[in-house]
Protein backbone atom coordinates (compact mmCIF):
# COMPACT_ATOMS: atom_id res chain seq x y z
CA UNK A 1 0.00 0.00 0.00
CA UNK A 2 2.39 2.62 -1.43
CA UNK A 3 1.73 6.37 -2.19
CA UNK A 4 2.17 5.14 -6.24
CA UNK A 5 -0.11 2.56 -6.16
CA UNK A 6 -2.75 5.09 -4.51
CA UNK A 7 -2.23 7.30 -7.18
CA UNK A 8 -2.55 4.50 -10.06
CA UNK A 9 -5.80 3.07 -8.27
CA UNK A 10 -7.31 6.46 -8.04
CA UNK A 11 -6.36 7.55 -11.87
CA UNK A 12 -7.49 3.81 -13.07
CA UNK A 13 -10.92 4.46 -11.16
CA UNK A 14 -11.33 7.71 -12.97
CA UNK A 15 -10.23 5.94 -16.58
CA UNK A 16 -12.96 3.39 -15.96
CA UNK A 17 -15.61 5.60 -14.50
CA UNK A 18 -15.09 9.12 -16.08
CA UNK A 19 -18.20 10.39 -14.68
CA UNK A 20 -19.05 12.89 -11.76
CA UNK A 21 -20.11 9.80 -9.80
CA UNK A 22 -15.83 8.86 -9.23
CA UNK A 23 -15.56 12.33 -8.42
CA UNK A 24 -18.05 12.29 -5.56
CA UNK A 25 -16.72 9.29 -4.32
CA UNK A 26 -13.28 10.44 -4.41
CA UNK A 27 -14.04 13.79 -2.34
CA UNK A 28 -15.82 11.31 -0.22
CA UNK A 29 -12.53 9.40 1.28
CA UNK A 30 -10.48 12.43 1.16
CA UNK A 31 -13.12 14.68 3.54
CA UNK A 32 -13.49 11.06 5.34
CA UNK A 33 -9.98 10.38 6.09
CA UNK A 34 -9.41 14.22 7.00
CA UNK A 35 -12.44 14.17 9.41
CA UNK A 36 -10.65 11.41 10.91
CA UNK A 37 -7.63 12.93 11.48
CA UNK A 38 -9.53 16.13 12.82
CA UNK A 39 -11.40 13.68 15.46
CA UNK A 40 -7.98 12.84 17.14
CA UNK A 41 -6.80 16.12 17.02
CA UNK A 42 -10.16 17.13 18.66
CA UNK A 43 -9.80 14.59 21.00
CA UNK A 44 -6.35 15.23 21.73
CA UNK A 45 -7.36 19.31 22.69
CA UNK A 46 -10.16 18.43 24.46
CA UNK A 47 -8.35 15.63 26.65
CA UNK A 48 -6.33 18.44 27.80
CA UNK A 49 -9.23 18.57 30.88
CA UNK A 50 -8.53 15.68 32.46
CA UNK A 51 -5.15 17.72 33.61
CA UNK A 52 -7.13 20.59 34.59
CA UNK A 53 -8.89 24.02 34.04
CA UNK A 54 -5.88 25.68 33.20
CA UNK A 55 -4.23 23.35 30.92
CA UNK A 56 -7.40 23.57 29.31
CA UNK A 57 -8.08 26.96 28.99
CA UNK A 58 -4.25 27.03 27.81
CA UNK A 59 -4.49 24.50 25.39
CA UNK A 60 -8.06 25.61 24.10
CA UNK A 61 -6.84 29.25 23.88
CA UNK A 62 -4.50 28.10 21.35
CA UNK A 63 -6.57 27.00 18.79
CA UNK A 64 -8.69 30.12 19.02
CA UNK A 65 -6.38 32.16 16.93
CA UNK A 66 -6.83 33.82 13.47
CA UNK A 67 -4.89 30.79 11.70
CA UNK A 68 -6.99 28.47 13.38
CA UNK A 69 -10.41 30.09 12.64
CA UNK A 70 -9.67 29.75 8.88
CA UNK A 71 -8.39 26.75 9.40
CA UNK A 72 -12.14 25.78 11.14
CA UNK A 73 -13.86 27.62 7.95
CA UNK A 74 -11.80 24.92 6.30
CA UNK A 75 -12.88 22.20 8.13
CA UNK A 76 -17.09 23.59 8.31
CA UNK A 77 -17.00 23.09 4.78
CA UNK A 78 -15.36 19.73 5.06
CA UNK A 79 -17.84 18.70 7.40
CA UNK A 80 -20.66 19.59 5.11
CA UNK A 81 -19.58 17.91 2.07
CA UNK A 82 -19.21 14.53 3.73
CA UNK A 83 -22.25 15.03 5.29
CA UNK A 84 -24.78 16.28 2.50
CA UNK A 85 -22.70 13.72 0.41
CA UNK A 86 -23.37 10.76 2.96
CA UNK A 87 -27.05 11.57 3.07
CA UNK A 88 -27.52 11.16 -0.52
CA UNK A 89 -25.32 8.07 -0.69
CA UNK A 90 -27.99 7.12 2.37
CA UNK A 91 -31.13 7.93 0.44
CA UNK A 92 -29.55 6.39 -2.35
CA UNK A 93 -28.89 3.16 -0.99
CA UNK A 94 -32.45 2.82 1.15
CA UNK A 95 -34.62 4.03 -1.63
CA UNK A 96 -32.65 2.44 -4.67
CA UNK A 97 -31.90 5.21 -6.54
CA UNK A 98 -28.14 3.73 -7.97
CA UNK A 99 -29.95 4.48 -11.45
CA UNK A 100 -30.26 7.79 -10.84
CA UNK A 101 -26.63 9.17 -8.26
CA UNK A 102 -25.86 11.56 -10.53
CA UNK A 103 -28.78 13.67 -10.21
CA UNK A 104 -27.94 13.18 -6.62
CA UNK A 105 -24.49 14.11 -6.76
CA UNK A 106 -25.80 17.42 -7.83
CA UNK A 107 -28.38 18.20 -5.68
CA UNK A 108 -26.04 17.49 -2.87
CA UNK A 109 -23.40 19.93 -4.35
CA UNK A 110 -25.84 22.73 -4.97
CA UNK A 111 -27.04 22.28 -1.46
CA UNK A 112 -23.21 22.01 -0.16
CA UNK A 113 -22.89 25.47 -2.28
CA UNK A 114 -25.56 27.09 -0.45
CA UNK A 115 -24.27 25.93 3.05
CA UNK A 116 -20.87 26.65 2.62
CA UNK A 117 -21.74 30.36 1.25
CA UNK A 118 -23.34 30.54 4.91
CA UNK A 119 -21.09 29.41 6.63
CA UNK A 120 -18.41 31.85 5.28
CA UNK A 121 -20.55 34.59 5.97
CA UNK A 122 -20.98 33.89 9.40
CA UNK A 123 -17.21 32.95 9.87
CA UNK A 124 -15.20 34.99 7.57
CA UNK A 125 -15.81 37.84 10.25
CA UNK A 126 -14.79 35.90 12.88
CA UNK A 127 -11.09 34.42 11.62
CA UNK A 128 -11.06 38.25 10.67
CA UNK A 129 -11.49 39.49 14.16
CA UNK A 130 -14.50 41.91 12.84
CA UNK A 131 -16.95 41.33 15.94
CA UNK A 132 -19.57 43.31 14.51
CA UNK A 133 -19.49 40.59 11.40
CA UNK A 134 -22.00 38.42 13.64
CA UNK A 135 -21.86 37.59 17.42
CA UNK A 136 -23.05 34.04 16.92
CA UNK A 137 -19.08 33.25 15.92
CA UNK A 138 -18.59 29.87 15.52
CA UNK A 139 -15.22 29.62 17.93
CA UNK B 1 -13.97 -11.66 -4.12
CA UNK B 2 -12.61 -10.14 -1.06
CA UNK B 3 -14.20 -12.59 1.94
CA UNK B 4 -14.58 -9.82 4.62
CA UNK B 5 -16.41 -7.74 2.07
CA UNK B 6 -18.50 -10.81 1.25
CA UNK B 7 -19.26 -12.14 4.51
CA UNK B 8 -19.41 -9.67 7.30
CA UNK B 9 -19.67 -6.11 5.03
CA UNK B 10 -23.78 -6.02 5.42
CA UNK B 11 -23.43 -5.24 8.60
CA UNK B 12 -20.55 -3.07 8.84
CA UNK B 13 -22.57 -1.71 6.13
CA UNK B 14 -25.69 -0.93 7.90
CA UNK B 15 -23.74 0.40 10.85
CA UNK B 16 -21.73 3.12 8.86
CA UNK B 17 -25.13 4.27 7.21
CA UNK B 18 -26.69 4.65 10.86
CA UNK B 19 -23.72 6.20 12.91
CA UNK B 20 -23.64 8.33 10.07
CA UNK B 21 -27.35 9.62 10.52
CA UNK B 22 -26.79 9.55 14.01
CA UNK B 23 -23.51 11.93 13.25
CA UNK B 24 -24.95 13.91 11.45
CA UNK B 25 -28.10 14.78 14.19
CA UNK B 26 -25.12 14.67 16.97
CA UNK B 27 -22.91 16.97 15.27
CA UNK B 28 -25.57 19.93 14.78
CA UNK B 29 -26.65 19.42 18.16
CA UNK B 30 -23.03 20.12 19.30
CA UNK B 31 -22.49 22.79 17.26
CA UNK B 32 -25.72 24.84 18.44
CA UNK B 33 -24.91 23.99 22.41
CA UNK B 34 -20.93 24.36 22.40
CA UNK B 35 -20.18 26.76 19.69
CA UNK B 36 -23.34 28.47 18.13
CA UNK B 37 -24.33 29.74 21.20
CA UNK B 38 -21.27 30.76 22.38
CA UNK B 39 -21.04 34.62 22.18
CA UNK B 40 -17.49 35.99 21.80
CA UNK B 41 -18.98 39.94 22.36
CA UNK B 42 -21.02 38.75 25.29
CA UNK B 43 -18.60 39.67 28.56
CA UNK B 44 -21.00 37.93 31.06
CA UNK B 45 -20.27 35.06 28.74
CA UNK B 46 -17.03 35.17 27.84
CA UNK B 47 -15.12 37.67 29.93
CA UNK B 48 -11.94 36.70 28.17
CA UNK B 49 -13.30 36.72 24.96
CA UNK B 50 -12.59 33.16 24.51
CA UNK B 51 -14.58 29.82 24.45
CA UNK B 52 -13.09 28.26 27.71
CA UNK B 53 -13.52 25.46 30.51
CA UNK B 54 -16.19 27.63 32.25
CA UNK B 55 -18.43 27.85 29.84
CA UNK B 56 -17.92 24.07 28.31
CA UNK B 57 -18.92 23.17 32.15
CA UNK B 58 -21.72 26.14 32.67
CA UNK B 59 -23.60 23.05 30.21
CA UNK B 60 -21.94 19.97 31.05
CA UNK B 61 -20.74 19.76 34.60
CA UNK B 62 -23.68 17.51 36.54
CA UNK B 63 -25.46 16.59 33.93
CA UNK B 64 -25.82 12.40 32.73
CA UNK B 65 -27.82 13.10 29.99
CA UNK B 66 -24.67 15.24 28.11
CA UNK B 67 -22.54 12.54 28.97
CA UNK B 68 -24.74 9.82 27.72
CA UNK B 69 -25.04 12.13 24.57
CA UNK B 70 -21.45 12.63 24.38
CA UNK B 71 -20.25 9.12 24.99
CA UNK B 72 -22.72 8.04 22.23
CA UNK B 73 -21.36 10.67 19.72
CA UNK B 74 -17.50 9.63 20.47
CA UNK B 75 -18.22 6.10 20.03
CA UNK B 76 -20.60 6.90 16.61
CA UNK B 77 -17.84 9.08 15.17
CA UNK B 78 -14.93 6.72 16.19
CA UNK B 79 -16.81 4.00 14.64
CA UNK B 80 -18.02 5.37 11.30
CA UNK B 81 -13.71 7.03 11.36
CA UNK B 82 -12.54 3.87 11.44
CA UNK B 83 -14.67 1.82 9.89
CA UNK B 84 -14.39 4.51 6.98
CA UNK B 85 -11.09 3.93 6.71
CA UNK B 86 -11.39 -0.31 6.89
CA UNK B 87 -12.84 -0.31 3.72
CA UNK B 88 -10.46 1.73 2.25
CA UNK B 89 -7.71 -0.53 3.71
CA UNK B 90 -10.00 -3.39 2.22
CA UNK B 91 -9.77 -1.55 -1.52
CA UNK B 92 -6.25 -2.39 -1.92
CA UNK B 93 -6.55 -6.11 -1.24
CA UNK B 94 -4.30 -6.87 1.22
CA UNK B 95 -3.78 -10.53 2.51
CA UNK B 96 -5.59 -12.50 5.25
CA UNK B 97 -2.60 -11.87 7.85
CA UNK B 98 -2.12 -8.04 6.60
CA UNK B 99 -6.31 -7.33 7.45
CA UNK B 100 -6.31 -9.14 10.66
CA UNK B 101 -3.22 -6.84 11.59
CA UNK B 102 -5.35 -4.08 10.69
CA UNK B 103 -8.66 -4.80 12.32
CA UNK B 104 -6.37 -5.16 15.79
CA UNK B 105 -4.85 -2.09 14.90
CA UNK B 106 -8.11 0.05 14.11
CA UNK B 107 -10.11 -1.79 16.99
CA UNK B 108 -6.98 -0.73 19.58
CA UNK B 109 -7.40 2.85 18.40
CA UNK B 110 -11.15 3.17 18.70
CA UNK B 111 -11.14 1.27 22.10
CA UNK B 112 -7.95 3.79 23.61
CA UNK B 113 -9.66 6.56 22.24
CA UNK B 114 -12.94 5.95 23.39
CA UNK B 115 -11.80 5.19 27.10
CA UNK B 116 -9.48 8.65 26.39
CA UNK B 117 -12.76 10.29 25.84
CA UNK B 118 -14.64 9.02 28.77
CA UNK B 119 -11.95 10.61 30.82
CA UNK B 120 -12.02 13.82 29.52
CA UNK B 121 -16.17 14.00 29.60
CA UNK B 122 -15.35 12.75 33.24
CA UNK B 123 -13.80 16.09 33.94
CA UNK B 124 -16.46 17.96 32.54
CA UNK B 125 -18.88 16.05 34.46
CA UNK B 126 -17.52 16.87 37.69
CA UNK B 127 -16.52 20.06 37.16
CA UNK B 128 -12.83 19.18 37.04
CA UNK B 129 -12.47 18.39 40.62
CA UNK B 130 -11.76 14.64 41.52
CA UNK B 131 -14.62 12.28 41.43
Amino acid sequence: MNILKLFKGTAEEVRLNPNIGTFSWFLHRISGVLLLIYLFIHLWVLGSAQSGTAAFDARLRMVQSPLFHFLEIGLVFVIFYHMINGLSITVMDFFNLSARHKTLVTVSVTIFAVVAIIALSIMLPRALHIPSGGTHAIS
Amino acid sequence: MNQAISTRGALFWLLQRLTGLFLAYFLITHVKVLHWDFNFTDTAMAPTGFLDFRFVIERLQGSMGWVIFYLIFIISALYHGLNGLWAIILDFRPSRGIQTAWLAVLWGVGVLASIWGFYTLRSFFTGGGAV
